[in-house]
């Protein structure tokens, strides 16, 4: 039977969501988030990013891509802490947006979760962040990030 | 000139069965008809001398609020209060004051001066202002010696506080007359002569303590005047970083217990669906309701700090009870005025890696919840219960659209709720037996 967009959002009501649970009902309920995420309830629209993440599935990056346009700074939020999970390839281009986010809490979430890859692309942006970005905490964290790229890479550990 | 001294607090046998440790009794050397001699004076006293009767009648005065002539003569009115006292302490009531008494007025000094803070500290003013100095003295008064003694007992007592006192500012005034440079100068040494006069206080209550308390003497000269009071602008203005926590209530009927919680708030928080208001404002009525009094212990707006600068959505991991990650470990630590008993809420921009309203995980020891931006008008109560050791309803049809949560537990979002939502018998069994629900 399928999952209505009503029955995703109830399960979405809740206040510390299963996500894993949630996620049992297959990334077919991705269109469902997409319509969550692009509605107006930041609530709804910050957990159904999460629960998108929860499908290592191209159709989710896809999701999750577009959910870094969203106006609201808690959705994209959402994107940046929970694509470190994916381990799609094209999920890199979701984080390189979320690098150049203008609200700096998504940037810090989205270095941590770029740290979590072996992509110099993203590499190379936090290196920006490290000296450029306006924000101390994220130059702070950027700086933290490539540092300890560049140790594990001088000891092989890369 | 009236001078205050001490026995010396110097562990010694007092009487017999009687050592005193770490312990001052205050005299007026007045009171024992001989002359102050300007140093320090130690000796054991005998029961039954008249020295004996006078620090009974000191004592008493003291403890009982009472105010005996210390002449250390046992008349009617010192017998009587003798008596009071051995009456109110289960002891023989005879009148005379034999080891059992004597033991017992010990104690009640020894809670005397380790009591809280807030007893000692309530009364010192902020400032306290040491005045009516002698024109163009630096010499501390003996009507000033009340204040030194009651700043000096504050001190002592904080350092078994939550918010022990390690600085004291001292600022020194003058009245108008005199050049602008020598006022200066006259109020600096009037603040360093209290400085001096109140860490020999502190020390003769606790030895070496003073040394460990940053003392900062200002002068003002004769810049900040007492319009119109030429005597009371020459002074000492005496800065204690006191905070006076207030003790908790005794009792708190019609409720059969209360829990006290604090709010921090990170830089940036901002609510999207309830205020913090509001939330509070639920607690407390559904709590209420159950038979708690929630009270609203402190506010504080936690300050940014480099790891933690508000922008973050806090690392809350999976939010599993016993977990938590050093986000948390680090945001639960911040528990300022907090007590051991009491729960701290944070309210923060958003949780990571995942989105949730709240979360009740906390590292050992440190009770407490984050709530998010996302959360619901009960989401507070809701995350607070969880700290309350309350689970989630089970068997609830959370997939179905058309359900409708009736309970605060509910694990299929507070969101749901229409109206109040209730608490039941077993909920409420379990959160009066937490430790963080105090009986009234």
């Amino acid at each position: 039977m399928a999952i209505t967009l009503e029955q995703v959002r109830a399960i979405l009501a809740a206040d510390e969501p299963d996500y894993a649970a949630a996620a049992r009902l297959g990334p077919q309920i991705l269109p469902h988030l997409k319509q969550l995420i692009a509605g107006g309830d930041e609530a709804y629209a910050s957990k159904a990013a999460s629960l998108a993440s929860r499908f290592d599935d191209d159709r989710a990056v896809e999701v999750l891509r577009d959910a870094t346009n969203s106006p609201s700074s808690l959705v994209r939020m959402a994107v940046a802490g929970g694509v470190r999970r994916l381990t799609r390839p094209s999920a890199s281009a979701v984080l390189m947006a979320l690098l150049n986010d203008r609200d700096a809490g998504v940037r810090k979430l989205a270095i941590k979760s770029s740290a979590t890859r072996d992509n110099s692309a993203l590499l190379a942006k936090i290196g920006d962040l490290s000296r450029s970005d306006p924000t101390p905490a994220v130059r702070s964290l950027a700086a933290k990030v490539v540092d300890l790229a560049r140790r594990k890479r001088s000891t092989g550990l890369a | 000139m009236s001078r205050r001294f001490y026995f010396k607090s110097e562990p010694f046998e007092f009487s017999p069965g009687i050592t005193l440790e770490q312990e001052q009794f205050e005299f007026e050397p007045e009171d024992f008809g001989f002359e102050w001699d300007g140093e320090e004076w130690e000796e054991e006293i005998k029961r039954g001398s008249q020295e004996h009767s006078a620090w009974v009648q000191h004592s008493l005065n003291q403890v009982k609020g009472l105010r005996l002539a210390v002449d250390g003569l046992i008349g009617a009115a010192t017998r009587s209060a003798i008596r009071s006292f051995q009456q109110q302490n289960g002891l023989g009531v005879d009148g005379v004051v034999g080891p059992q008494t004597e033991q017992k007025i010990v104690q009640a000094l020894k809670q005397l001066l380790t009591a809280g803070q807030h007893t000692v500290c309530a009364v010192i003013r902020r400032p306290e202002a040491l005045d009516r100095f002698d024109f163009d003295s630096d010499k501390v008064k003996p009507h000033h010696q009340p204040q030194i003694s009651q700043i000096a007992q504050c001190v002592v007592a904080s350092q078994g506080a939550l918010q022990p006192i390690h600085s004291i500012r001292l600022v020194g005034h003058t009245d108008p007359v005199g050049s602008d440079a020598y006022n200066l100068d006259l109020g600096r040494r009037r603040a360093n002569q209290v400085k001096r006069s109140l860490a020999d206080n502190i020390d003769l209550l606790s030895p070496g303590l003073s040394g460990k308390i940053a003392f900062t003497v200002e002068t003002r000269g004769e810049l900040q005047p007492i319009t119109g009071d030429a005597a009371r602008s020459r002074r000492v203005e005496v800065f204690v970083p006191v905070k006076v926590i207030p003790p908790p209530q005794k009792g708190c009927p019609p409720f059969k217990a209360r829990l006290r919680v604090h709010f921090k708030i990170l830089p940036g928080y901002t609510p999207k669906n309830a205020s913090i208001a509001t939330m509070f404002d639920n607690m407390k009525k559904l709590y209420g309701a159950a038979g708690f009094l929630v009270e609203l212990a402190s506010t504080e707006n936690l300050a940014v700090t480099p790891n933690l600068d508000g922008n973050d959505a806090i690392d809350v991991g999976d939010c599993r009870e016993g977990t938590v990650t050093a986000e948390q470990q680090q945001l639960f630590s911040n528990r300022n005025n907090v007590k051991d008993n009491e729960i701290v809420v944070y309210f923060v921009r958003a949780t990571s890696p995942d989105a949730l309203n709240g979360c009740a995980a906390h590292p050992a020891g440190r009770p407490g919840a984050v709530v998010a931006e996302i959360a619901s008008q009960w989401t507070l109560a809701h995350e607070v219960g969880h700290v309350l050791s309350l689970n989630h309803v089970t068997g609830e049809p959370c997939a179905n659209p058309a359900f409708t949560p009736t309970r605060l537990m509910t694990g299929c979002g507070t969101g749901r709720l229409k109206g109040t939502p209730t608490l039941v018998k077993d909920e409420i069994k379990k959160m009066d037996q937490s430790v963080l629900t105090v009986n009234c």
